[in-house]
């Protein structure tokens, strides 16, 4: 009968009960929103590693993030493709150039080259133009999403990147860096040219372990034939790679502040209302005092209420963070809300509907059932 | 489940395991039968609360009771000295103007407010100093309390308005709204079962306010003003109700009144000015 009590008195007053319905998806949308962001944002982050088809990354010692190398000799692929375990090494260049736009301007842009014949490294599909597009001369894949930074290229056209000639012979979909320059890919051979770096060295060795094989025990083996190098398992790496954002940037703090922002909007939101109830209803508070009800039994009443709310809430909240997710999220602003994130906002905001039940009830403890008699 | 923490020191029945025998009130007379006690001549009760029997004589007795607010950094003496008492099954009206003491004296003999002295015996057991909580349990198991507002909850249906108090006891809901349903029938609000209070009259309101007072068979029903909201024809009907459900729960009622016309339903009435009984 209480939880009956608490209900129908709180859908009796639907104007509250709206504002504090509308706190509690506020606060869930704000959550799995910024928090699908940023896990987009992460996602991007670590694109080279999680689709490169590669078990390990191998680069230099102490190498933080996959857009950062640092070059290592090439001729060291040998040792690595000798060690028991390994299916397949090849070295793949990740390094900064320039591309010269139509009118003249430079655009800073990351150059990816892989072996032509490899499948490792290859980040990419192409949506448009060859599938075969890399083998075609000075042949380079933009982004159709980098198509405004890079002044709209077309199939075909020639630009000049680091001083040599690059034909856009096709182009691939969603597969943007962190960074604000645009990815190009192309060969080992035309990265080396485009960058103007040593063609006998390269970013990373990529390695693929024979099936049945533990990567984390070739990474070892790695690193015992060539202490000068690091070798990480590709889910070690894409960590790494989005920690060193997270962590010198400061953008998780900024992520994690307006997410701690949209909870506490929530929390004052719904403790605003439940307070703003109780004030109305503070006679009928009274009455249940005198009548026989506990505080246990208030306490009760005013979770409930709280509860109520929250689970309310947090339903269409989700429902409406999964909607925004699906019509709103681009390539350049992925909304990634992972499964898990749901879970935990909804925990996080049952929890603070249910504190902030407590700003009620300090009112209602207050209350004398004695004023009951005095109108 | 009963829900009954205080111990009941005259080992009555606890209120609640029996519900509400809605058959026997409707054979019961209208009017009241309890014997009409003569008033002593300064409206103090006899000195013996025990009758000669060995039973309990008194369903509440106040005796000595002083009552002081602080007003203006001022104590003002509301109460001075109260002796009170209401027989077993007795009607007892308590009377005054405005500011008299009559709702302060109302509130300490419904546990809803401690004396600052005397004592307040219910049913034989004291009360005046129990905790918060017992004192809750007391009001709860013991005694029906009718508001001259009514004080239903606005956002729930009559039947569950009267339901409530016997699902506080512990009986299941299903059980509790059966027999809110049997005694609001009996009030003659039988059509208004899922009427909320905001669509019912003031007279339908304090009728549900009084099946809620008696549903759980408490030995003592207060009443504040009960008929203060209502127009005579109403006023009366409810009085009519009150006195007939009261007598057929067995209860004894206290009824705060400064309304002359309904002092024909009282078996006694008690005037106090100045917070002295007189």
């Amino acid at each position: 009968m209480l939880l009956n009590i608490a209900f129908k008195t709180l859908i009796s007053d639907r104007g509250k009960l709206l504002a504090g319905l509308i706190g509690v998806i506020f606060s869930i949308v704000l959550v799995n929103i910024q928090g699908g962001l940023f896990s987009g944002l992460m996602a991007k982050a670590t694109l080279l590693v999680d689709r490169g088809n590669a078990d390990i990354w191998v680069g230099n010692r102490g190498m933080h993030n996959v857009d950062f190398p640092h070059d290592i000799p090439q001729r060291w692929i040998h040792r690595v493709r000798s060690i028991p375990g390994v299916e397949q090494a090849d070295p793949i260049r990740i390094s900064f150039s320039e591309m010269m736009l139509p009118n003249g301007e430079y655009e800073s842009i990351v150059v990816v080259g892989v072996e032509p014949e490899s499948d490792l490294g290859r980040s990419w599909e192409v949506v448009e133009g060859p599938a075969d597009a890399l083998d075609k001369p000075h042949a380079v894949i933009v982004d159709q999403c980098d198509d405004d930074r890079l002044a709209a290229p077309v199939i075909g056209e020639l630009r000049e990147i680091g001083g040599r000639r690059a034909r856009i012979a096709g182009k691939s979909r969603g597969i943007l860096s962190f960074l604000v320059a645009p990815y190009v890919f192309t060969t080992l051979q035309r990265a080396s040219e485009f960058t103007g770096s040593d063609p006998n060295s390269c970013s990373y060795f990529l390695v693929k372990t024979q099936p049945g094989i533990h990567p984390a025990d070739i990474c070892q083996a790695i690193q015992e034939r060539l202490p000068e190098v690091s070798a990480l398992t590709a889910e070690q790496y894409a960590d790494r790679s989005a920690n060193f954002w997270t962590t010198r940037t400061g953008i998780g703090m900024s992520f994690g502040a307006s997410t701690i922002l949209g909870l506490l909007v929530g929390l004052v939101m719904v403790g605003q209302t439940l307070y703003a109830m109780v004030l109305d209803r503070i006679s009928e508070f009274a009455t249940l005092k005198a009548i026989g009800a506990t505080e246990r039994e208030i306490v009760t009443l005013l979770t409930a209420q709280s509860a109520v709310v929250a689970t309310l809430g947090i339903a269409i909240g989700i429902v409406l963070s999964a909607l925004i997710g699906f019509f709103f999220s681009t390539p350049r602003a992925s909304i990634q809300i992972p499964p898990s994130l749901y879970g935990v906002s909804a925990a996080l905001v049952f929890v603070i509907c249910l504190v902030a039940s407590g700003l009620p009830y300090l009112r209602v403890r207050r209350v004398d059932p004695h004023e009951v008699l005095q109108g | 489940m009963m829900n009954d923490n205080v111990q009941l020191a005259d080992g009555a029945q606890p209120v609640g395991v029996h519900p509400l025998d809605v058959q026997t009130m409707h054979n019961a007379s209208a009017t009241h039968n309890a014997p009409v006690l003569t008033p002593q001549p300064d409206g103090r009760p006899p000195e013996n609360s025990v009758q000669p029997s060995g039973g309990i004589r008194y369903a509440i007795e106040a005796r000595g009771v002083c009552k002081a607010y602080r007003i203006g950094g001022e104590s003002r003496r509301v109460l001075d000295d109260v002796d009170f008492a209401a027989e077993v099954g007795e009607c007892v009206f308590l009377s005054g103007p405005s500011g008299s003491g009559k709702s302060t004296l109302l509130s300490i003999l419904g546990c809803l407010l401690e004396p600052d002295e005397g004592h307040i015996t219910i049913g034989g057991r004291r009360v005046d100093r129990l905790s918060v909580s017992q004192r809750t349990l007391v009001r709860r198991n013991r005694i029906g309390f009718v508001f001259q507002r009514f004080q239903l909850i606005k956002g729930i249906t009559a039947l569950d308005n009267v339901a409530f108090p016997l699902t506080l006891q512990g009986i299941a809901t299903n059980r509790a709204r059966h027999l809110a349903s049997q005694l609001l029938h009996h009030v003659g609000l039988g059509l208004h079962l899922n009427a909320l209070p905001t669509r019912m009259s003031p007279g339908q309101c304090q009728r549900v306010a009084l099946a809620r007072a008696v549903i759980a068979k408490p030995k003592l029903v207060l009443a504040d003003e009960p008929t203060a909201a209502l127009d005579g024809k109403s006023g009366d009907e409810v009085m009519e109700l009150l006195k007939q459900l009261v007598s057929s729960a067995g209860a004894s009622a206290v009824v705060v009144t400064h309304d002359p016309r309904i002092h024909r339903y009282a078996d006694r009435v008690c005037k106090i000015e100045n917070g002295v009984l007189r």
